[in-house]
C-alpha cells in the first residue's frame, strides 16, 4: 500500500493498527503458552487474557473459544468437525456464502449429503423465512454468513437463530466480514458455531477464532498432535498473534463510532458513482454493512475497469478467488449476467478512510469509465 | 520488455471522438466473451497512412488492438503477414489471453483486404468477422 494509493479493499484485509502492530511486537518474546515454567505460564496467562477479550466480545466465555489460524479453519472445523461424527443427512446454507464455507460443503455432499442452495433475493439477502423452510427433521447444518464479503449483504442471524432454537441442526456462522462492524452476541443470536477473523479489523493474519455454544461437544478436530486447544485445534499457539487479534478487538471498542462515520462515507461514494451511466448497486444501503458498496458499471469491462485505476486500491470480488477467470459467482446468484458481474467493482472502506479519499476514488472511477466508454466502438 | 500496463496508460492509437470512421473498417468478435476490436484504416500512395482502433473488453484485447494499429501505421510492413503470435510475443500475453491478439489481427487484416476489395475510393465499408 504505497502512500499515493488510495486503500479501498478493507474487505479483503484491513491494515493492521498501529497500537495492534505495537502490541504484537512486544508479545514476540513470549514463550510457548503450553509449558509449564514460568515464561510458559506467562504466556498462557496472555493467552487466555486474549481469549476472555475475544470470546467477550461476542457475548461468549473464554472456555467457549478456540484459536485457528483465521475464518477458513475456523468455517472448516465447525462445518467438518460438526459433522463428523454423523451419517450422511442435510444441510442447508447458501450459494452466496464465502468458498471456506462452500467447498467443505461440497465435499461433503460428494460423501453422500444432501445440500439445499439457498438462491438470496436481487438485494443479496435469504430471508429467514427461507432459510427456514428447507430445514427437515435430518437436517444436521444450518450455514448462513453474517456479512457477505463481496456485497456486504447483512442475513438476520438473530431471527434465523430464534428459529432453529428448538431444531437439532449446528447453525454456523460465518463472521469474519462483520466483527469489525456489527454486533454480535453469540447467545442472543442462537448461534451454535461462529467463525472469526482478525486481520478483517485491523489484527493480524493467520489468526482467527472457533467460537461455540456453550457445552456443544460433538465437535472432531480436522489435525491431530497434540492436546492444545482441549484436542480440538492441535499445535503450539502463537502468543504475538493471539495477543494481536485480542488488541484489535479492544480498539473496536475504541473506535466505536466507526460504524456509522464508515456507513455515511460509503453512502458519500455511492452519491458520486452513481452519476456515471450505466452503474447499478448491488444491495440495498439499508440491509448492507456499513463498509462495503459494489457496483456494476454496466457496459464496461470490469477487468479494464480496474487497469485503469492504478492509484485506487479495489478489487473486482473476493480476494480468496480472484486467482480464478470466473466472474463472481455471489453477483451471478443475485440476478446479475456474467458479463455485468464482470464489469462490477467492490469498494470496502476502513475507519481510517477519509472524505478526500473518497472524493479521489470518484474521480479516477469517473475518469476511466468516461475513457473505456469513448473506446467503444458504436453500436454494429 | 513492454507490458500491457504501460501500453494501457495511453493507447495513442484510440479513434478519437471527432475522427471519423476512414476508408475501410472492420470488426473482429469472440465467442470466448463480449470483447470487440473495430480497426480503421486510411491509405494514401498505396499504403496505410493511418490506422485507428475502438474497443470494448479486456487490459489485452485494448492493447493488442492499438498495437496492431501501431505495427499498420508504423511497420511499414505487409500486414497480411502479421500473425497473432507477433502481437502475443510482443505484449507478452499469457496463453488464455490469445483471443486479444486474434481478434485485433482479423479486423486488422479484414480492414485490409476489404480497401483491397473495393478500391480506395469507397468509404466507410464495414464487414465484421469472427475469431475463434
Amino acid at each position: 500500500m504505497s502512500d499515493q494509493s488510495i486503500y479501498l479493499d478493507h474487505a479483503a484485509t484491513t491494515p493492521i493498527d498501529p497500537v495492534v502492530a505495537e502490541q504484537m511486537a512486544q508479545a514476540l518474546h513470549l514463550a510457548n503458552p503450553a509449558s509449564a515454567h514460568s515464561a510458559g505460564r506467562l504466556a498462557a496467562e496472555r493467552v487466555e487474557q486474549a481469549r476472555a477479550t475475544v470470546a467477550g466480545h461476542v457475548g461468549a466465555a473464554s472456555e467457549q473459544l478456540i484459536w485457528t489460524s483465521g475464518a477458513t479453519e475456523a468455517d472448516n472445523l465447525a462445518i467438518l468437525g460438526g459433522l463428523a461424527q454423523q451419517a450422511p443427512a442435510h444441510i442447508v446454507t447458501a450459494r452466496t456464502e464465502h468458498k471456506a464455507v462452500l467447498d467443505p460443503i461440497r465435499q461433503l455432499e460428494r460423501g453422500g449429503w444432501r445440500v439445499t442452495w439457498l438462491k438470496p433475493g436481487a438485494d443479496g439477502v435469504v430471508a429467514a423465512a427461507d432459510v427456514l423452510a428447507p430445514v427437515q427433521a435430518d437436517t444436521r447444518l444450518v450455514s448462513v454468513m453474517h456479512v457477505n464479503n463481496e456485497t456486504g449483504a447483512v442475513q438476520d442471524i438473530a431471527a434465523i437463530g430464534r428459529q432453529l432454537a428448538d431444531h437439532p441442526a449446528l447453525f454456523h456462522v460465518d463472521a469474519a466480514q462483520s466483527l469489525a462492524w456489527l454486533p454480535i452476541d453469540i447467545n442472543a443470536m442462537g448461534i451454535d458455531l461462529l467463525a472469526l477473523s482478525a486481520h478483517k479489523c485491523h489484527g493480524p493474519p493467520g489468526i482467527g477464532a472457533l467460537v461455540m455454544r456453550r457445552g456443544l461437544v460433538r465437535l472432531r478436530p480436522l489435525m491431530h498432535g497434540g492436546g492444545q486447544e482441549r484436542g480440538l485445534r492441535p499445535g503450539t499457539l502463537a502468543p504475538h498473534q493471539i495477543v494481536g487479534f485480542a488488541a484489535a478487538v479492544r480498539r473496536l471498542q475504541v473506535c466505536a463510532d466507526a460504524p456509522d462515520r464508515v456507513r455515511a462515507l460509503r453512502e458519500h461514494l455511492w452519491a458520486g458513482l452513481s452519476r456515471i451511466s450505466g452503474v447499478i448497486r448491488n444491495g440495498q444501503p439499508q440491509s448492507t454493512a456499513p463498509h462495503i458498496l459494489n457496483a456494476t458499471f454496466a457496459g464496461l469491462n470490469g477487468e479494464s475497469l480496474l487497469f485503469g485505476l492504478p492509484g485506487l486500491m479495489v478489487s473486482q470480488g473476493s480476494a480468496c478467488t480472484s486467482g480464478g477467470q470466473e466472474s463472481s459467482y455471489v453477483l451471478r446468484a443475485l440476478g446479475r449476467s456474467d458479463a455485468e458481474a464482470r464489469a462490477s467493482l467492490r469498494l470496502s472502506l476502513g475507519r481510517t478512510t477519509t472524505v478526500a479519499e473518497i472524493d479521489a476514488a470518484v474521480a479516477q472511477i469517473s475518469n476511466a469509465a468516461a475513457r473505456l466508454t469513448a473506446l467503444q466502438p458504436e453500436a454494429a | 520488455m513492454e507490458t500491457l500496463r504501460a501500453r494501457f496508460e495511453t493507447l495513442r492509437w484510440a479513434r478519437g471522438a471527432d475522427e471519423p470512421i476512414t476508408e475501410a473498417t472492420a470488426r473482429a468478435t469472440t465467442p470466448a466473451s463480449d470483447d470487440v476490436v473495430e480497426i480503421s484504416l486510411r491509405f494514401c500512395d498505396g499504403g496505410i497512412e493511418s490506422a485507428r482502433f475502438r474497443a470494448h473488453g479486456s487490459p489485452a484485447t485494448l492493447c493488442a488492438a492499438d498495437w496492431a494499429c501501431e505495427y499498420a501505421e508504423t511497420g511499414g510492413a505487409d500486414v497480411l503477414t502479421l500473425c497473432a503470435t507477433d502481437v502475443a510475443e510482443a505484449l507478452h500475453l499469457a496463453r488464455i489471453q490469445m483471443p486479444a491478439a486474434l481478434m485485433a489481427v482479423d479486423a486488422l487484416q479484414a480492414a485490409y483486404r476489404r480497401w483491397q476489395d473495393v478500391g480506395a475510393q469507397e468509404h466507410q465499408s464495414q464487414q465484421t468477422v469472427s475469431t475463434v
